[in-house]
């Protein structure tokens, strides 16, 4: 394997930009996502240590920079499922004729979707529920 | 032109089926997952709440459910990703896949039912 091959899961030759740009950012976002699933199960593991533990541990992912992170993580769930949802349909030939509109009118859904849910966290931050 | 959006012309076309079967799943059992720990504010994620959220066996077979979708998704889009890049221990790399899996889904239902197991302690 060169190095040159190493680089292929990036490779957007022979693709449309803006769908390169996708495929791109479709992977890069898997990885963030899997890089968190674990990270998600090693927090989890707090459950096991009994109430109070797990409560000291909540009011530190409770913190504002924490919470912050978890809206940026968000953001990156809404692009891989919006763009994801987006290569599922069209592999049962919907949508494929108008690649670009149907690409760009799941991002706004995923935007859409992104927006509200940072709105239902802040608001539930902020108003301390 | 068919632009190449995805890893099907690398995968294998039933680990691509599965791939993109776990994906649809994983809208429906993200989706609930995301609203139900985040839409409620912190009060659906205390410990009591969490507790008994999963005595429900509904809960505990949409937990399973999700765990093995988001984790065959998760690595065989990683699998993916080192195909692409032409690694050539193909059959190795689907081994270290597979043990990779189990062993993450193991560990994951075990901490499942390690929390579980918190609510009536021996």
């Amino acid at each position: 394997m060169s190095f040159k091959d190493s680089l292929n899961w990036i490779n957007i030759k022979g693709r449309h930009l803006q769908s390169g740009i996708a495929f791109i950012l479709h992977r890069l976002t898997g990885l963030v996502i899997l890089l968190y699933l674990y990270m998600h199960l090693g927090a989890l593991s707090q459950l096991l240590n009994g109430g109070i533990a797990y409560k000291n541990f909540l009011s530190t992912v409770e913190s504002p920079p924490f919470v912050a992170l978890d809206i940026l993580l968000f953001l990156v769930i809404f692009y891989h499922g919006a763009n994801g949802i987006r290569l599922v349909v069209q592999e049962f030939g919907i949508g494929t004729r108008r690649r670009k509109l149907f690409f760009w009118i799941m991002m706004v859904l995923g935007l859409i979707g992104w927006l509200l849910l940072t709105y239902i966290v802040a608001s539930s931050f902020i108003g301390g529920a | 032109m068919a632009f190449n959006e995805s890893v099907k012309k690398t995968m294998e076309p039933l680990a691509w089926l599965f791939q993109m079967i776990t994906a649809i799943f994983m809208v429906f059992f993200l989706g609930v997952h995301l609203i139900i720990a985040h839409a409620y504010g912190i009060n659906n994620i205390l410990f009591q709440k969490i507790l008994e959220r999963l005595q429900d066996p509904w809960w505990q077979a949409f937990y399973i459910v999700f765990i093995i979708s988001v984790t065959y998704h998760a690595l065989n889009g990683l699998r993916g990703i080192i195909l692409d890049m032409g690694v050539k221990r193909i059959r190795l790399l689907n081994i270290i896949f597979w043990i990779v899996a189990i062993v993450t889904i193991i560990y994951a239902v075990w901490l499942l039912f390690g929390i579980i197991a918190t609510a009536h302690p021996v």
